[in-house]
């Protein structure tokens, strides 16, 4: 059996993870490295490690060639020219590559230098370049690698020895691949600066101790740990990882991005409401939690709209997301209290009017005072049904948010002192909230209905039941149906948690659910409110418990789909895992477990 | 001829049947996204929108068009001018029109127009209740069809299985008295809603011809040969000249609006070039990309509503651009503040270029990668190592010169002093170390090794006209009336040669080389088939050319050497 060496700065009682299912990045960050397996410069894939960068790569009608390179660059150790096996360790502020004959360790000295150094092995970088990128030694040690899509990443050998090497093609006139070899020096050792940046930069004068770049990032993750609140004990380490998902997601202004936002993954745009998630986690200190639900409020067009997505490079407005921040607001307003102050609420009412405003104008377009979906993507289960008989949709999850909005205008709205308009948010979302009893319940759950001809849309989906989330709003026949069918196995109930459509088979077998955090948040708070409390901490506890063992994700199945079942995506490939969004909602589940559990 | 002149003579610029047609240049209007392309090779028309995320990331062939009677497609030819195109057809006509460069205005008489739509993932159509049609792209925006006169009909469907609309279609359908439709396309990005009112459609194509005419003012005199071409050129910088809009800050001149769909640094230099006749605008286009200079001096490689980077050196065009300029313009209309407030920013990128581009302080400016040059031999980079090149010391010989000119002309004697003497030292490093006797030359900026970078490369220097050595002149004069190599170039940096022969006063072959030039741009660009009708199957096809703002700049500045004016 092969030891591997370390640095012995990592213990057994540290905090640290695997960074297969968890990124290595930092707070402010956009870059992050993973363990995989990624394609090597034989054309072969093999287990090496990935750099990441932000943002997500929007489809072309050409595809380029480094698009179908996973990462923007894999990196592996080597010794005495071999690639040789190796196993990762790491902690929030330092990942260490330990093999056979050495070890190496990165860290990130601020947001834009990743900070690698090495002991007797050396490491070789690795990437697929386009006819837009390129690399050039810069003749005074520094070596730059550019790509059209990504920015700029400047190698600066500090000890030891770079070589670069590119594989040139005549016929596109143009280096197609790249290859970078760090290796010791004299003295065994190697250190590496790899700066990121958009624009041409320049190398530090010199750089600061490895360490104090280490003791300082561990100072920020420990700082913003306890900003969150408590769970479980039995998922302390998930808290710990989640918070840290979180942390490495919350990224700094470049670009388009003018202040620090957090994204959905390492690898992904920001999403139009995860900040009022995010906000939610954050409320032991008010400001943090005001300024991060307004963090996406930067980039609302003039009418109100969010956008689906931004990122440093690219604003989206193809579509957006369900407006949550009514729910999410309540919940600050609640926790808060005084703490939130009276600039606290100024600050959030106008964006939020102005949100309330789009969804009740332009999307109501046929002016019955109750808003609609124009696509899958705005509701935020992209392949809902729901959306079967076309667009517009009118949908009861939709209003139940609006519902909540208007509630939290109206509070917001005391709060600063304009009581005639507090109160006439309050009586418009009481028509709303009458309007959705009358109108969209059928008896056993609620209904869609196109915009304009108002033809019903009966689709079984969690969004049918939904409307749970206004709890005690909605009179006692309903909350019960809803808790009946939530309770079903035939429908809506699995051991692990409520899944986003109901129950179906495929040849006579059962179909798995797919559960999602995102459908737990939507329906538990309102559970409890009206009565079902146990089965809330039931759910609660073993979706949390699938944590234990795969950390937070977008999705979690029963179990594998029957053979031959032919079914979305999202039974056959795991998203989000450990994603910030993933994170959030996990922390939000675990801490009301904790709440509910008292 | 003044472009006027040309245009009242001869007011379609493209069609089916002209000389040049929409696959060379499309259909659009000063500051528009939206354009209207033919397609090389299914020679089918398509409504496209001019955003592109990274290179050779475009949808050109977005939405296809065509005339539609009694539920089929008809066949039809076109015609373009400034200010509208006509799709015409035996059953009737259709007119499109740019209202502003938000909206697209189109009529018909007689037949329906018919929008083919092919969707991605996320993508949809959705309708308003007042019979407008929302369609929603990723990252290219959002169109707004907007029925004025008869109906939009649309079948979009949305799949929840793919995730996104269906392929569609749209149709522009007339009333059945009246058998005249008008619709109304909007652009926009995130939300709108249709207007309260529409300017009529004869007086949206008025403005947009008045627009045109108003802009080729600053464009000078052409010989009646190569008048329309020269028309063409004017229509295809009019209708590539974009922004302000997103990360556009103020208008740039887009290289196609089709293929390479950004604006670049160094042609904003061209575009100051060929406004010749107006100095205000060509001092504006001079100055353009300096508004998105950055601290540390360096101006951006490219620029779009939705990109920018900076991953290459803008090449430094500008001094041989005020050379021009001067040259050709009247300045009285300029002040000190202009020179000043130009000397402060250029300046800033002088410096910053001879520093960052030479890392390794060798007193000698280096590209870094074959995007900072468009006209070198991109395997002069292969090693991934900096190259200096005779082109780039000329290029800066006359930036530093410049700054020097502009600091004299804004009254800064010392620092004039400075750059003055760097631009002397330059120029005999160029002489001195990159001649070899009968070319100029390029070395690996590490070996010192010649690395090959093309013809065009090592004839560039010329535009330093009489700064240079006689002999080297004359070796140059020598190679472009011997070698055949040098004859067939077309780049558009090209268009600087014969301003350099004609500074060093080498006044006939300046014409040759000018004219030769012209000839083959027009060639390149011209449709060479016979005039048929264009049908809805595939034909024989002859290839054309793309013309490019920066062709169309180049082809302006140097058909006024033709003309034998300096």
């Amino acid at each position: 059996m092969n030891t591997f060496i370390g640095s012995g700065q990592i213990s057994d009682n540290d905090f640290t993870f695997d960074i297969k299912r968890v990124p290595f990045g930092r707070k402010l960050s956009y870059m992050s490295i993973k363990d995989g397996t990624y394609p090597d410069e034989e054309g072969t894939e093999r287990s090496q490690l990935g750099l990441f960068r932000l943002p997500r790569k929007y489809a072309a009608v050409e595809r380029l060639q480094s698009m179908f390179f996973p990462c923007v660059m894999s990196i592996r150790p080597v010794y005495g020219g071999i690639s040789i096996p190796y196993e990762c360790t790491a902690t929030p502020s330092m990942l260490e590559v330990r093999t056979e004959y050495g070890y190496v360790q990165f860290c990130f000295d601020s947001k834009d230098i990743l900070r690698i150094r090495g002991s007797r092995i050396g490491l070789r970088f690795f990437s697929k370049l386009n006819a837009h990128d390129g690399f050039v030694s810069r003749l005074d040690g520094t070596h730059q690698v550019t790509y059209d899509m990504v920015g700029e990443f400047l190698f600066v050998p500090v000890n030891g020895e770079l070589k670069i090497q590119g594989k040139w093609n005549e016929e596109k006139s143009c280096n197609e691949e790249v290859m970078l070899d760090i290796s010791c020096g004299s003295d065994e050792k190697f250190e590496l600066a790899l700066h990121f940046s958009v624009c041409d930069i320049e190398r530090c004068p010199s750089y600061r101790p490895f360490d104090e770049c280490v003791d300082e990032a561990r100072k920020d993750y420990e700082d913003w740990l306890a900003v969150y609140p408590e769970v479980p004990e039995k998922y302390e380490y998930v808290r710990k990882v989640a918070v840290y998902c979180i942390w490495t997601c919350c990224v700094g202004p470049m670009g388009l991005l003018k202040n620090n936002i957090i994204s959905y993954e390492k690898t992904d745009s920001v999403f139009a409401w995860h900040s009022a998630y995010h906000a939610m986690t954050m409320t032991k200190d008010a400001d943090v939690s005001v300024r991060t639900m307004l963090s996406m409020f930067e980039y609302q067009d003039e009418f109100g709209q969010l956008p689906d997505m931004v990122d440093d490079r690219f604003i989206n407005f193809l579509a957006t997301k369900p407006p949550y921040h009514g729910v999410a607001v309540l919940y600050m307003l609640d926790r808060m209290g005084d703490r939130m102050t009276k600039e606290h609420c100024e600050a959030l009412y106008t964006p939020l009017v102005k949100l309330h405003s789009w969804w009740t104008t332009l999307r109501d377009t046929d002016n019955d005072g109750v808003p609609q979906y124009n696509q899958g993507c705005e509701q935020s289960y992209d392949y809902s049904v729901m959306f079967s008989k076309g667009l517009p949709v009118e949908s009861p999850d939709l209003i139940a948010y609006i519902i909540l909005l208007e509630e939290a205008l109206a509070k917001l709205a005391e709060r600063i002192g304009r009581t005639g308009e507090s109160e006439e948010w309050l009586n418009r979302s009481k028509n709303l909230l009458d309007k959705l009893i009358t109108e969209f319940w059928n008896g056993e759950k609620f209904i869609a209905r196109m915009s304009s001809s108002h033809e019903v849309i009966e689709f079984d989906e969690i969004d049918a039941y939904s409307p749970i989330m206004l709890g005690r709003r909605l009179p006692a026949h309903i909350t019960d149906k809803i808790a009946e069918a939530l309770s079903d196995p035939e429908k809506f109930y699995t051991p692990i948690g409520f899944r986003s459509v109901k129950r179906k088979y495929f040849n006579g077998k059962p179909i798995p659910g797919i559960i999602t955090g995102a459908t737990q948040i939507k329906v538990v708070r309102g559970l409890c409110e009206t009565g079902k409390k146990e089965l809330v901490k039931d759910i609660l506890t073993r979706f949390c418990d699938m944590t234990l063992e795969k950390l937070p994700m977008y999705r979690f199945l029963e179990f594998d789909p029957p053979e031959g079942f032919n079914g979305s995506i999202l039974y056959y490939k795991e998203f989000g895992v450990c994603s910030a969004f993933s994170s959030v909602i996990f922390i939000i589940l675990a801490s009301l477990l904790k709440e509910i559990s008292e | 001829m003044t472009i006027t002149e040309i245009l009242n003579k001869r007011p379609v610029i493209l069609g089916s049947r002209e000389r040049y047609d929409l696959r060379c240049v499309p259909f659009s209007t000063r500051g528009s996204f939206m354009c209207i392309v033919e397609d090389q090779e299914d020679r089918n028309l398509y409504l496209s929108i001019s955003r592109s995320p990274a290179f050779m990331m475009e949808r050109k062939n977005l939405v296809r068009i065509v005339p539609v009677v009694d539920n089929k497609e008809i066949s039809f030819e076109y015609s373009a001018e400034p200010g509208k195109m006509t799709i015409k057809t035996y059953r009737g006509t259709a007119e499109i029109c740019f209202a502003d460069k938000k909206q697209i205005r189109i009529r018909g008489e007689g037949i329906s127009l018919r929008f083919y739509f092919k969707m991605q993932m996320f993508e949809n159509c959705s309708p308003k209740e007042n019979g407008d049609f929302e369609i929603a792209y990723e990252i290219l925006g959002k169109l707004l069809f907007v029925p004025l006169k008869g109906a939009v009909w649309c079948n979009a469907k949305w799949n929840c299985e793919t995730v996104q609309a269906e392929d569609f279609i749209i149709d522009l359908i007339p009333p059945v008295e009246t058998m005249r439709f008008e619709t109304a396309v909007h652009e926009y990005y995130s939300n709108r809603m249709r207007d309260n009112e529409y300017v009529p459609f004869d007086d949206c194509v008025r403005m947009a011809e008045e627009d045109f005419k108003k802009f080729c003012k600053r464009f000078g005199e052409v010989p009646e040969k190569y008048s329309d071409m020269a028309l063409l050129a004017a229509f295809t910088i009019w209708t590539h000249q974009i922004g302000p809009e997103g990360r556009l800050k103020n208008s740039l001149v887009y290289m196609s609006r089709t293929s390479s769909v950004r604006a670049f640094g160094y042609q904003q230099c061209y575009q100051a070039m060929a406004s010749g006749g107006d100095i205000r605008e060509a001092w504006k286009m001079l100055l353009s990309m300096f508004d998105y200079q950055n601290e540390a001096g360096q101006i951006p490689f490219y620029v779009s509503d939705i990109s920018m980077s900076w991953l290459a050196a803008c090449a430094p065009l500008h001094g041989a651009a005020l050379d021009y300029v001067f040259n050709m313009c009247d300045s009285d209309e300029l002040k000190k503040e202009d020179y000043a407030g130009l000397y402060g920013k250029m300046s800033g990128y002088a410096g910053w270029l001879l520093d960052k581009r030479d890392r390794n302080r060798s007193g000698i400016p280096q590209y870094y990668r074959a995007d900072e040059c468009g006209w070198i031999d991109a395997k002069a980079f292969k090693n991934g190592r900096p190259v200096q090149s005779a082109d780039l010391l000329a290029l800066t010989v006359l930036l530093t010169e410049y700054c020097g000119r502009l600091a004299i002309m804004a009254g800064n004697e010392t620092e004039a002093g400075k750059w003055m003497n760097e631009s002397k030292r330059l120029l005999a490093i160029l002489e001195n170390e990159f001649w070899d006797g009968r070319k100029f030359v390029s070395k690996d900026a590490q070996t010192g090794e010649i690395v090959e970078t093309g013809v065009t490369a090592s004839l560039l220097p010329v535009i330093l006209g009489k700064r240079l050595r006689e002999d080297i002149v004359n070796a140059i004069v020598n190679r472009l009336t011997s070698e055949d190599e040098c004859r067939k170039d077309i780049s558009p940096i090209s268009c600087l040669l014969p301003i350099g022969l004609c500074n060093a006063g080498k006044k006939e072959l300046a014409f040759i080389i000018a004219g030769r030039f012209c000839d083959m741009v027009c060639e390149a660009v011209e449709n060479k088939a016979d005039k048929g009708k264009i049908e809805n199957k595939k034909t024989k096809q002859d290839f054309v050319n793309g013309l490019t703002s920066e062709m169309a700049a180049a082809f302006l500045i140097t058909v006024s050497y033709v003309l034998g004016e300096e």
